[in-house]
């Protein structure tokens, strides 16, 4: 049910940082393009995933972790959480490997406070979300694990609580993405987690020849993932069977929500690994039928299912409504399936030009983003491979794979401009989640991969400021805290764009929680539209670019 | 010496192995074959000739034994080859001769051991080295038959079939780019050699993207023949990926007037007319797709597409129910689609096949295969045994009957047979001729739930009840979860008056057909 309510407000902005950068010319007038920078160790983050690997080549090995930008202390700094694996049968180590939390401390450095948050799961942890359940103006982490899923209350003070067996939400299988979401549009955040398949650690391992290898993903039978709805007072009731998503028949890896159809509620989509994926719609009380298949968003353009890692919804062709990428294996594009309304996609890989360019590629991240800041969206995928000895039967690949950026050329086609955005993407790594955020607050996005036994990267956007930007925070009320779920439009001139709110997507990450419009040459925002989960309607005009606007929902 | 081998087949066959090469699809790839320039009736009585004159005549015998394997006369051939091998057992073409028939029949083993035997005898044999590579490729033993082919090429370096075929391998371990070479290898030794242009097309469109150089690769093969629809089918999709739509539909409609009866040209255009948001000649090019080819999974997916994009739900759910069905079988069907576009005299093919639409219910197709695949393989008994399944399904009994029969003659101990024959005379009313096979079945298995039931309907029509409870409490100590035999003591139990047990069985049957929908479907 969707009460609407217009309210007119005038010139009121809120600044709470105004970022400093060039104005002036678009990147169109022969200026040097934006460039990434990695700075991960530079600024303070020195993080090494550890996949606990020791030779018995566990299925769970292959899928590295990922990443979730947060502003845990309200600063208005995203600070970052990193997911690690632990010891599987045969590892050890000297110091057993945690998650961690990195406190961004304002100055493009971070600082460890794992210890003293009380956020360093030991468990083998896959990925993690964050969304403020309690509606206490504190945002709060979900931890998803192979073995139980742990969840972080923040207390407000600078540290979490494990508050896990009392909210109910230890989910013990193989969890991999996460996300908050409020699906019944009831002010609080519900919370669906993916499972991926029935593994046992007991396993043997498979071979290629002689090469040791990986088992497919087809050796093991798949797993439904799980909602849990929020029931108050921090306690979630596992609500799987009535909502219409308990789905055994996949091997659910990438999970986002959207309002793909624009009817006020917010749908999902699971990116299943060698079976279809899923579009479950919201029938606007938290009840949801699957329509993947029939919607054209399940399956590759030869109607075989493909890996289903990675993926996210963003409007790329700038028509008002979410499209959606999903990414997979190697020899299977990243899909790009354009959303036509009527709950209807067509498949514009290939004419979108992402077809060939992701043919060799393993891709897992996966991100709209507009890291230019020239109105419209591009796209970021971290890339690497399963087998470490890939090399040794498949001369045509590698292990360790470079990250690609394609950059949307404004007409429905991306162009891969990985060699032209500097040195931050010439590194082959093996890459896994990926996780968008302004994590210096000078207007223009920048990129965290964690890399599967390796380093994570921080790749810093040094010039995607020359172009005018808006980022928004939302404040709900009627909504949840966080507005998660609320839909934002900026019209800039003859151009409209939109974001959602949004916990967790791309491949077991959480991206800032803050929307972020890349504006052009645009030197104010005509009008910001932001409808909120409660169906109450926002509306700004005259916005002034170039600030982190915290928008408020009225009302209250 | 003779190679059996036309070009024409080869073509076609070796067209679409390119085609669907890359999809995971094992490829038979017979060497390249040239067409015999005599009338064969009169090759045929010059060599048994000659034969007559002189039954020792090694080469005659052999070239009489190739003939009739061209002429798709297994068993015949094999005997001619058997015959110089029982004179000469170290007959290298002799044993390559065994081993083709060998192939033919599906015994894939132990055509390997008779081309090993023949490699023993001549190491350089280069034929037989490629029909052991083929077979390796049937059996997706990939490396060796790269090792093979590899192995033939030292010896015959300018053998355009072998690098075809090197590449065929190669592409199968995901080792693209050295196919293509292979493939453009293969090409320059033979420009007129038509299936690496094919290979080549997939290979750069559709595994490595560069859809550009297969459209210029792929023009290069309609030049050469441009009558065949392969090649215009491979254009099609190569336009399709670049996204030039006008073309596609071009390739695809040439497609169709080479081969009217193409299901992949008509789905091909129907896919065109769908992305160009034509949605009415978008399923009306996959009905036809369709027609042609009811297992086609792919154009009953975007026949749901298209018609739910006219807001057609109906229809839509309809057509995507039929491709859920066939969902389970894609790679079944690709796999002997495959094989018999290249042989249609394949018989494992043609049973597999039949098999496939025995399973999605489309039993007058099942028919059809079962019956191709006998006529190649008279002696096959699961054939017979599902030519008699398929026949029931048409409610045609008397045929049924005679398959099933046909199998027990074969086989007198294929207790599924008995069993279905005893249903298929229970049908037609024949309670002692039923009551006989069901019997039997029996008698070779006497556990076999599926014949206590049949028992128990003879004994229930022939009014005898009590009977009837013996046979069905039978059936369930055999098998507790046999769930017809519940609905037989509902049944018989009516018969007895006793109406509250009756109740009680149903409910049972009721029950168990209830769990066993509910693991098919969704919670």
């Amino acid at each position: 049910m969707r009460i609407a309510l217009v309210i007119w407000l005038s010139l009121w902005v809120i600044a709470t940082h105004t970022g400093c950068q060039e104005k002036g010319d678009d990147l169109g007038s022969g200026r040097r393009g934006p460039v990434f920078v990695e700075v991960a160790k530079h600024v303070g983050i020195d993080f090494q995933h550890v996949t606990g690997a020791s030779g018995g080549y566990h299925y769970v090995e292959t899928y590295g972790s990922g990443a979730a930008f947060l502003d845990y202390d309200g600063d208005g700094f995203q600070d970052l959480y990193l997911v690690n694996g632990a010891p599987l049968p045969g590892y050890s180590s000297a110091t057993p490997p945690t998650n961690m939390l990195y406190r961004n401390n304002g100055n493009s450095t971070f600082g460890d406070v794992t210890h003293m948050t009380g956020t360093g799961d030991p468990g083998y942890g896959l990925g993690s979300c964050v969304g403020d359940y309690d509606n206490d103006g504190k945002v709060d982490l979900y931890v998803t694990n192979f073995g139980p899923n742990v969840l972080y209350h923040n207390d407000g003070a600078g540290a979490f609580e494990d508050v896990t067996r009392r909210s109910g939400t230890g989910d013990s299988r193989m969890s991999t993405s996460a996300a908050f979401a409020d699906v019944d549009n009831d002010g609080e955040l519900d919370l669906y987690a993916a499972n991926n398949a029935r593994i046992s650690l007991q396993e043997e391992g498979c071979y290629r020849g002689e090469i040791p290898v990986y088992c497919a993903p087809t050796q093991y039978d798949g797993d439904s993932g799980i909602l849990y709805m929020n029931e108050g007072d921090g306690v979630f009731a596992d609500a799987t069977r009535s909502a219409g998503l308990y789905r055994d028949s996949g091997r659910q890896l990438g999970v986002v929500f959207s309002d793909y159809d624009g009817d006020g509620d917010t749908d999902l989509y699971v990116a299943n690994d060698m079976t279809a994926n899923f579009l479950f719609r919201n029938d606007g009380t938290g009840h949801f039928e699957e329509v993947g298949l029939i919607s054209g968003v399940a399956l590759s353009d030869n109607a075989r299912p493909e890996a289903g890692m990675g993926t996210d919804f963003g409007d790329f062709d700038l028509d008002g409504d979410t499209d959606l990428v999903v990414c997979n294996f190697q020899w299977e594009s990243c899909r790009l399936y354009r959303n036509d309304g009527n709950s209807q996609f067509a498949d514009v890989t290939f004419p979108s030009g992402l077809g060939e360019p992701t043919l060799r590629t393993l891709t897992f991240g996966t991100g709209f983003l507009d890291y230019d800041n020239d109105a419209d969206l591009d796209l970021f995928l971290a890339n690497g491979h399963v087998h470490p000895l890939v090399q040794e039967f498949d001369g045509a690949t590698t292990y360790a794979q470079r990250d690609q950026l394609f950059q949307n050329s404004g007409d429905g086609v991306f162009v891969d401009v990985t060699d032209e955005v500097g040195a931050g993407l010439e590194p082959a790594k093996v890459g896994r989640g990926s996780a968008i955020a302004d994590y210096d607050n000078d207007g223009d996005l920048d990129i965290f991969v964690s890399n599967s036994g390796q380093r994570g990267s921080l790749l810093r956007n040094d010039g995607g400021n020359r172009n005018h930007w808006l980022s928004i925070r939302t404040v709900g009320g009627a909504s949840n805290r966080d507005g998660i779920g609320a839909r934002i439009k900026v019209v800039t001139g003859g151009v409209t764009q939109i974001r959602e709110v949004r916990s967790g997507s791309s491949y077991l990450s959480q991206s800032d929680l803050r929307v972020h419009f890349g504006l052009g040459s645009a030197q104010i925002a005509d009008r910001v539209e932001i409808h909120w989960p409660s169906g109450i309607e926002q509306i700004l005009r005259q916005v002034a670019v170039d600030q982190i606007l915290v928008a408020t929902e009225p009302g209250q | 010496m003779d190679h059996f081998r036309t070009v024409r087949r080869a073509a076609v066959f070796g067209v679409l192995c390119a085609v669907l090469l890359l999809q995971g699809i094992a490829c038979d790839t017979p060497a390249r074959e040239q067409p015999s320039p005599e009338d064969p009736i009169a090759l045929e009585s010059d060599y048994r000739r000659r034969l007559e004159i002189a039954p020792a005549d090694t080469a005659a015998r052999y070239k009489l034994g190739a003939l009739l394997y061209r002429q798709a006369r297994y068993d015949e051939a094999r005997t001619c080859f058997q015959r110089i091998l029982a004179v000469d057992p170290n007959h290298a073409d002799a044993h390559v001769g065994v081993a083709r028939v060998r192939a033919k029949r599906g015994d894939f083993e132990q055509a390997i051991d008779a081309y090993m035997r023949a490699l023993e005898e001549a190491p350089d044999l280069v034929d037989g080295l490629q029909g052991l590579g083929a077979v390796y490729l049937r059996l997706e033993r990939y490396g060796e038959a790269r090792n093979v082919y590899r192995r033939a090429l030292s010896i015959s370096p300018s053998h355009a079939p072998s690098h075809y075929n090197l590449g065929v391998a190669m592409a199968q371990e995901s080792a693209y780019e050295e196919a293509a070479l292979q493939m453009h290898e293969a090409i320059r030794l033979d420009a007129e050699y038509l299936l690496p242009y094919h290979a080549l097309g997939d290979i750069y469109c559709i595994k490595l993207g560069r859809c550009e150089e297969a459209v210029q690769i792929l023009r290069q093969a309609v030049t050469q023949d441009p009558d065949q629809a392969l090649p215009h089918l491979s254009l099609g999709w190569a336009f399709h990926r670049l996204g030039r739509y006008q073309e596609a539909e071009e390739a695809f409609h040439r497609a169709t007037v080479a081969d009217s009866t193409s299901a992949d040209a008509y789905r091909g255009l129907g896919q065109i007319h769908a992305s160009q948001g034509q949605f009415e000649p978008a399923t009306q090019a996959l009905h036809k797709a369709i027609r042609l080819e009811p297992l086609d999974h792919e154009a009953h997916y975007h026949l749901a597409l298209a018609y739910q994009k006219q807001g057609k739900t109906k229809q839509a759910g309809a057509a995507m129910r039929t491709f859920e069905s066939l969902n389970g079988h894609v790679d079944a069907i690709r796999r002997w689609r495959t094989v018999l576009e290249g042989d249609p005299h394949d018989a494992r093919a043609r049973f597999e096949i039949g098999r496939v639409y025995s399973q999605v219910g489309i039993a007058a197709r099942a028919v059809e295969q079962f019956r191709l695949s006998l006529a190649v393989e008279p002696a096959y008994v699961p054939a017979w045994h599902n030519l008699g399944n398929a026949y029931a399904r048409l409610q045609r009994m008397e045929a049924a009957i005679d398959a099933f029969r046909r199998a027990l003659t074969l086989d007198e101990e294929y207790v599924s047979s008995w069993n279905n024959l005893g249903s298929a005379y229970f049908t037609e009313g024949d309670l002692d001729q039923a009551r006989s096979a069901f019997e039997k079945a029996l008698e070779l298995q006497p556990g076999y739930a599926d014949a206590h039931h049949g028992l128990a309907g003879v004994e229930l029509r022939s009014g005898a009840p009590e009977a009837a409870l013996n046979h069905l409490r039978s059936a369930l100590r055999a098998d507790s979860t046999y769930a017809p035999a519940h609905y037989g003591l509902a049944m018989t139990y009516l018969q007895l008056g006793d109406s509250t047990r009756a109740g009680q069985e149903m409910q049972i049957f009721r029950r168990m057909q209830g769990n066993k929908e509910g693991r098919r479907t969704q919670p």
